[in-house]
């Protein structure tokens, strides 16, 4: 068999590599959705600047409501609650790419404002932070 | 013409390209909601220089559209954003471009597209001190493969038909 160019190796194992990475980017998703149907309790998880500063519980809410956070320098962030799912209403960041990614219940993928050094997590109750970074005994 | 002016001349008019077709992606709506997936035809423009001239001259380009659509259109922290996945990208890019011997210019393009969004990543982990941004990856992943292999497949048709220099 005539030897192949080593580019062409080379090529063969780098596209082998792109398929996998590709095939397990889409497992992810998939998983993402799946665990979505069958997830009971959401809580979301509110970080600014790596700390916990907001647990809030998604199920048993009444009505949607909203509440801000503030941030450094001025900077703000409308976070908006609704039954099962969280989300950035409004924001003081330049490119408004938080709001765009809407009222999410996802498990894996935040929602999250990073010129504010905002992020926001939807988790099931297994999955909460035992014990948030500053607590209003200790501190 | 002199050959050194000519070339400057056509990196300085590819600069120009590559600062309009960024200008004009701007526009584009994002179709998906995860920060930082985006078609990156801007990286057609770096294709072409990476492979035609050289990685010198590919990195003088790419840092001069960087920074001139910094000034021209940009907010404080996304010079930071960009220079990092574009440093990143470029380096993987050389390495990719060098070991398939300036051929399949396509996954060179894909590898560009993938650090690009790994070092944005990176990026984001730092200012957001959380791991939980890594989320965004499996999207992110994805849209680097389809877009890289978009911009590569256009990089190595426009150098098909791009007249080499005298």
């Amino acid at each position: 068999m005539k030897k192949l160019p080593s580019a062409t190796k080379t090529a063969i194992l780098m596209t082998a590599v792109l398929i996998l990475l590709f095939l397990l980017s889409v497992l992810f998703i998939v998983k993402n959705v799946w665990d979505k149907k069958n997830s009971s309790k959401l809580t979301a998880e509110i970080y600014q600047n790596g700390r916990l500063i907001h647990t809030i519980p998604l199920y048993d809410i009444g009505n949607s409501y909203e509440f801000p956070v503030y941030g450094e320098n001025g900077s703000y962030n409308i976070v908006r609650i609704c039954p099962g799912s969280i989300g950035i209403v409004s924001s003081s960041c330049p490119g408004k790419y938080c709001i765009h990614q809407g009222i999410s219940s996802h498990l894996h993928v935040p929602v999250s404002c990073l010129p504010n050094h905002l992020l926001i997590r939807v988790v099931e109750e297994k999955d909460l932070h035992a014990i948030p970074d500053i607590d209003a005994i200790t501190y | 013409m002199n050959r050194s002016v000519q070339k400057l001349t056509r990196l300085a008019l590819l600069t120009a390209v590559a600062l309009i077709i960024y200008r004009f992606e701007l526009l584009l709506p994002a179709p998906v909601p995860v920060p930082g997936i985006k078609l990156g035809l801007a990286n057609i423009v770096t294709l072409i220089v990476l492979n035609r001239y050289g990685h010198r001259d590919a990195m003088f380009v790419l840092f001069c559209r960087v920074l001139l659509s910094f000034f021209f259109f940009g907010h404080a922290i996304s010079l930071l954003y960009s220079l990092t996945g574009a440093l990143c990208s470029l380096f993987i890019m050389t390495l990719s471009d060098k070991l398939l011997e300036k051929r399949f210019l396509y996954l060179t393009a894909v590898w560009g597209a993938l650090s690009h969004n790994l070092a944005q990543i990176a990026v984001a982990l730092a200012i957001t001190r959380t791991i939980w941004v890594a989320g965004y990856l499996p999207a992110l992943v994805i849209s680097a493969i389809l877009t890289g292999l978009f911009t590569g497949l256009c990089a190595h048709f426009t150098l098909k038909y791009l007249p080499k220099a005298q």
